[in-house]
């Protein structure tokens, strides 16, 4: 009988590479399956805190808000189309309009964190309508054709559905293109109707 | 140090870092793709330069290995050349 020899190529064991795989499987998707878990943990308690704090903010400031959603924004609109008007598609469509930020600087921000990530939108017959936290206006345009949202067209669309017919979508996600990072949804209400919707950033700095 | 005992905590320390790393980096492919928002953004910017400094360190003890391991390959050829040269010479005598 011959002796083995080590400089014999061996035959390759698949059994210890397949247990090697599922070895990191298993451990993989049991980070994964906690990293979800955690994810949605963490999403609740930031959708949770910011509206609570944008619905205090509300109450304490409720003329300011009513004034801004049900008489501003149409200021605005009246300041927009009496202006001059853009001569080429690619010109952006706004005016810092100054009822919006009469009325924005009469809001008592006072504890609220990142006041200046706040964008405030109506959705009057089918198109949005947006004042910036700086009072820049951006007049009422379909969701397809409004630059400051998400490119995304999925978001555009399940953001219409939300503001047309109530659809439910993630409450805390990146709608909004010129505030960094993610937004909280916080629809405003008065006696019962939402006349408009706050999209707070988070911006946890 | 000692460069046996260099090379083995190297190789040990690759190992190690290697899986964690492996782990992590499985995790951060999947926080790109879903979109995760289990961290603040400043903790996970921490998190993306601890996985940058888990890579430098895996790539320079990596480097350090090979180098002590060629070095030992280098000695031990030359020993094996001495005596296959010391065997000729006994064997023509």
């Amino acid at each position: 009988m011959t002796e083995h020899s080590t400089l014999e190529p061996q035959t390759i064991n698949l059994k210890y590479a397949l247990i090697g795989v599922l070895f990191v499987g298993l451990i993989s998707a049991v980070l994964v399956g906690f990293a979800v878990a955690v994810n949605k943990a963490r999403q609740e308690q930031v959708v949770i805190k910011y509206t609570d704090e944008t619905n205090e903010l509300l109450s304490s400031n409720l003329q300011q808000f009513e004034t801004l959603f049900k008489t501003t924004f149409d200021a605005c609109n009246q300041e927009f189309e009496s202006g001059p008007k853009p001569t080429s598609t690619y010109q952006i469509n706004s005016i810092d309009c100054k009822s919006a930020k009469t009325v924005l600087e009469q809001v008592n921000f006072g504890s609220t964190k990142d006041s200046s990530a706040m964008a405030y939108i109506r959705f009057p017959n089918g198109k949005i309508e947006i004042i910036e936290a700086s009072g820049k206006y951006d007049p009422p345009q379909t969701p397809q054709d409004a630059y400051q949202l998400n490119w995304d067209p999925e978001k555009r669309t399940a953001l219409t559905l939300y503001f047309a017919q109530g659809k439910s979508i993630p409450m805390w996600d990146d709608y909004i293109s010129y505030i960094p990072g993610k937004e909280v949804i916080v629809p405003v209400k008065l006696n019962g109707q939402i006349i408009g919707y706050i999209f707070r950033g988070v911006i946890e700095k | 140090m000692n460069r046996n005992t260099l090379e083995r905590v190297t190789a040990s320390l690759v190992v190690l870092l290697i899986s964690i790393f492996m782990f992590g980096v499985i995790l951060i492919f999947a926080n790109l793709i879903f979109a995760w928002d289990i961290f603040p953004p400043f903790i996970e910017k921490v998190m993306y330069f601890l996985s940058l400094v888990f890579l430098v360190v895996i790539l320079a003890c990596t480097l350090i290995n090979i180098m002590l391991n060629i070095s030992r390959m280098a000695y031990f050829s030359e020993k094996i050349a001495e005596k296959m040269y010391d065997r000729d010479i006994k064997n023509h005598k």
